[in-house]
């Protein structure tokens, strides 16, 4: 069923960096220096490059579908049975997202803003904005993570006051490279849970006017640029403020960064930008419970606000049920299996699939 | 009062914060749903500290993006953003610049009347 409403590139360009920007922010120059020590920002720089291709990848196979999304074109490619068979474990693998970033949200709210409250009340929390959030129509959601961007400027600007801390230095940044060509791609491996939200341009591209032309990318391609110059600053400026051995004992440098500053009036500036963090990361769930909630409305052809409700009842229980059993140690790394599997695998393989057995959807009507 | 130990400085601050911040709405009748969007906002930051305010606002951002009047969405410049009537918001344009109307409003006449401020195609200037 063809999708009816469109989106230009900006608004694909506010799409895909809301969903990206999030979880991973906080302790990306943790885990970037574990592996590539100081050489961190190349590390993401290179991987920023590599999920632009990736992208063309993507784009490669929603274009043979023009405003169709993932949930109708799999069954294009594998048959009734096999599509809603990919359809299931796409939707499970959103919803997975969604209660992943639950878990994570809801430990760091409460190791630092409130130690003591029980896990279960953030969570019931997050789950009034997610229905909230979510029963709306897609144009509702553009409008409202195009505004939201604000936030994440307001993120960014928030970051630059650390600079009136005198201990930075820029020494630690050099020598340049000097880690090595292995330790680099190494840490490449790390930052790619903090670009987790890419592959959500599988069904938000059904959206875009003009979907066969090479300009319907610019959004995406801008959008994956936008975020790696983000973290890219976030890891520099991260490993200037902490001295080498610091940096290995705090898994959320950008907090402790900020814990630090104390501007008159603000004593605690992190948790104003854990606050402030807590709506991109809503911005982030949205999302992904939005596409989730829409598979479900397309599987079981029940409307979308039934199928919000009943996605959010999957995301409590398996958060819930997750948070007592998995550690989020384990939990990240199964995160960034499932992603690779579900945002390039999968893809390329149905990718493979269509073009051999030239698999491919008419253009229909097309509007201005 | 504070060396009575009625208020803090904070507390004093804060009030003070709040009266001047009342001036900002242009209209007396948004006075009364800015008061009744206030006391949820107050209790969730009773309970959740600014974390609570975050998320009220959010909810009420969440709100206010799904109205539109007219058609027309109420965050209209920004959340569907368009560069082109962002003249008009922020930072106003000089006036030879708002030649046309907003995209919303009337098909037909796209252009506003004409201002004088240019010359016309093959106009004399004298």
């Amino acid at each position: 069923m063809m999708v009816k409403t469109r989106i230009n590139q900006s608004e694909l360009f506010f799409l895909l960096v809301q969903t990206m920007v999030g979880i991973g922010i906080l302790s990306l120059p943790f885990h970037t220096y574990k592996s590539a020590q100081h050489d961190g920002w190349i590390a993401v720089l290179i991987s920023g490059f590599a999920f632009q291709l990736v992208i063309l990848l993507l784009w490669l196979l929603c274009k043979r579908f023009p405003h169709l999304t993932l949930f109708d074109f799999s069954k294009i490619i594998l048959g009734r049975t096999f599509g809603n068979f990919i359809n299931i474990l796409y939707i499970v693998y959103l919803l997975i997202i969604v209660s992943y970033t639950f878990i994570v949200i809801d430990d760091i709210f409460v190791r630092w803003i409130f130690p003591g409250t029980p896990k279960i009340v953030l969570l019931f929390l997050g789950m009034v904005v997610l229905i909230y959030g979510c029963i709306g129509s897609i144009r509702s959601m553009v409008y409202l993570f195009s505004f939201l961007f604000i936030f994440i400027l307001f993120l960014f600007f928030i970051t630059l006051l650390t600079f009136q801390d005198p201990h930075f230095d820029f020494r630690y940044l050099f020598p340049i490279g000097s880690s090595g060509v292995w330790k680099i791609l190494k840490g490449m491996r790390e930052t790619f849970p903090a670009f987790t939200g890419y592959e959500t341009l599988l069904i938000y591209f059904a959206f875009v006017k003009h979907p066969k032309s090479f300009s319907a990318m610019k959004g995406a391609l801008f959008a994956i640029f936008f975020v790696t110059v983000l973290y890219t600053y976030i890891v520099i400026i991260a490993t200037i403020m902490f001295s080498p051995a610091e940096i290995k004992i705090i898994p959320e440098p950008v907090l402790y960064m900020l814990r630090t500053i104390d501007i008159h009036v603000l004593q605690r500036l992190d948790l104003i930008f854990l606050s402030i963090w807590g709506i991109i990361i809503a911005t982030t769930f949205l999302s992904y419970a939005y596409l989730g909630s829409m598979g479900i409305s397309k599987l079981l052809c029940v409307k979308h606000s039934i199928a919000v409700i009943f996605s959010s009842a999957v995301v409590l229980i398996v958060s819930i049920t997750f948070h007592y059993y998995i550690e989020i140690i384990n939990f990240r790394k199964w995160a960034e299996i499932l992603n690779l599997t579900f945002g390039i695998l999968i893809p390329a393989l149905l990718l493979l699939i269509a073009i051999i057995f030239k698999r491919e959807a008419s253009y229909g009507y097309e509007e201005k | 009062m504070v060396e009575a130990g009625f208020v803090s400085y904070g507390g004093l601050i804060v009030v003070a914060l709040t009266a001047v911040s009342s001036f900002v709405q242009p209209n007396i009748e948004m006075s009364s749903s800015i008061r009744v969007l206030g006391f949820p906002l107050m209790i969730l930051a009773g309970i959740f500290g600014f974390l609570g305010i975050m998320v009220g606002v959010l909810l009420i951002l969440i709100h206010l993006s799904r109205l539109t009047s007219f058609g027309v969405p109420y965050f209209s410049p920004f959340a569907p953003l368009n560069v082109h009537e962002l003249k008009d918001t922020i930072i106003r344009a000089p006036v030879w610049m708002k030649g046309d109307r907003p995209k919303s409003s009337s098909r037909i006449h796209k252009v506003k009347m004409e201002r004088e401020w240019k010359l016309n195609d093959g106009e004399d200037p004298y």
